[in-house]
């Protein structure tokens, strides 16, 4: 009987875990999306020192949870992150409208779906 | 290419660990659902090892989701008689006194070909020899021939043996086992003795000892020190 509890033991922690994972990915992925809508906000109103700094500030706490999202994440996932983050601040750059929000989109969109992949839903399932 | 290596090493010995706890089977004997874990658990394995974009993580929780269920399930099959007819199906008889019972066998799917191959493999060639033949749930047979076909025992001859009893091995490629050493209740000076007699001086000098309950030794020196 000890290995049957052992192993629901083992079962349950592991739920747990990818439970709260799932969770603090949700929880990551919020202030990100706000700076990322902000920083489009600011862009429309054509206020670009605010989207620089509402970009940058993004790619910043990007940079600080990817040590970790590398643990538990496909790369391809993050590596199209990083390289819509470097695309954003590159059309920012250029002060092109369209392209930056356009970008920002694409990232929102990739942002929101790294962690609803973590979601048990019936989408994810089948 | 070195995350590779690290990961297949990893990997590796997650598996290992994982079909040792599944217990002491060979793999011709495992039950269906241990067969679809090791298929699964074989592919699952292979898909971090090769893609490096895949977290190992990726490949170790499936894994180790398998394992346990695999755990947890085969408790139930030894605590339920129902849950293991269930999971594992009940043996069927598909010869019974030299017939052929031909309703098992079309349940089962079983050929006439498959059939007359197992008992060949038990040394049988006619069916009407065949007392019982049993499709055991992992897919073999196990053959029950007639009394009278059966080959002769010892018992049936009368005569009088002793028994052998189970070789405990001493030394295994020159280290002593001093486990299977208190089990005999022996000891080293036992063993110096024995390998004095074989003319050796020491337990390096030995490929194999083993020594039976009647304290019969067999002993195999290793090439070139004989």
């Amino acid at each position: 009987m000890k290995h049957l509890w052992f192993s629901v033991g083992i079962l349950t922690a592991m739920v747990l875990l990818l439970h709260w994972n799932g969770s603090h990915l949700v929880e990551l992925s919020k202030p990100l999306c706000e700076e990322i809508t902000l920083a489009s906000q600011a862009a429309r109103a054509g206020e670009w020192e605010n989207a620089v700094r509402h970009t940058t500030a993004a790619q910043e706490q990007w940079e600080t949870h990817t040590g970790y999202l590398r643990f538990v994440q496909c790369h391809a996932n993050l590596e199209k992150i990083s390289v819509l983050l470097e695309e954003s601040k590159a059309f920012l750059s250029c002060r092109e409208t369209g392209s930056y929000l356009a970008i920002n989109e694409q990232l929102l969109g990739a942002i929101e779906e790294l962690s609803e992949l973590e979601n048990l839903t019936a989408g994810n399932l089948f | 290419m070195i995350n590779a290596v690290a990961r297949t090493i990893i990997l590796y010995f997650i598996i290992i660990i994982g079909i040792r706890l599944m217990g002491k089977r060979q793999i011709g004997e495992l039950e269906p659902s241990e067969l679809v874990l090791s298929l699964l658990i074989a592919d699952l394995a292979a898909v971090p090892m090769q893609d490096f974009g895949i977290p190992l993580i990726m490949g170790v929780i499936p894994i180790l989701t398998l394992l346990c269920l695999s755990t947890i399930l085969s408790v139930l099959t030894v605590k339920s008689i129902r849950f293991r007819a269930l999971l594992c199906s009940r043996p069927s008889i598909v010869i019974q006194d030299g017939k052929i019972l031909t309703k098992e066998m079309v349940k089962n799917r079983f050929t006439v070909d498959e059939l007359m191959e197992e008992l060949r493999v038990a040394g049988i060639t006619d069916p009407s020899l065949v007392k019982y033949a049993v499709l055991e749930t992992t897919g073999r047979i196990s053959v029950l021939p007639f009394a009278q076909e059966r080959p002769a025992t010892v018992k049936d001859l009368g005569i009088s043996t002793t028994e052998a009893g189970l070789p405990l091995i001493i030394i295994s490629d020159g280290r002593i086992l001093s486990h299977n050493l208190k089990t005999r209740e022996l000891d080293t000076t036992w063993v110096e003795q024995q390998l004095r007699a074989h003319g050796l001086t020491t337990a390096r000098q030995v490929f194999l000892m083993t020594v039976d309950e009647e304290n019969r030794v067999y002993l195999v020196p290793k090439e070139g020190t004989a």
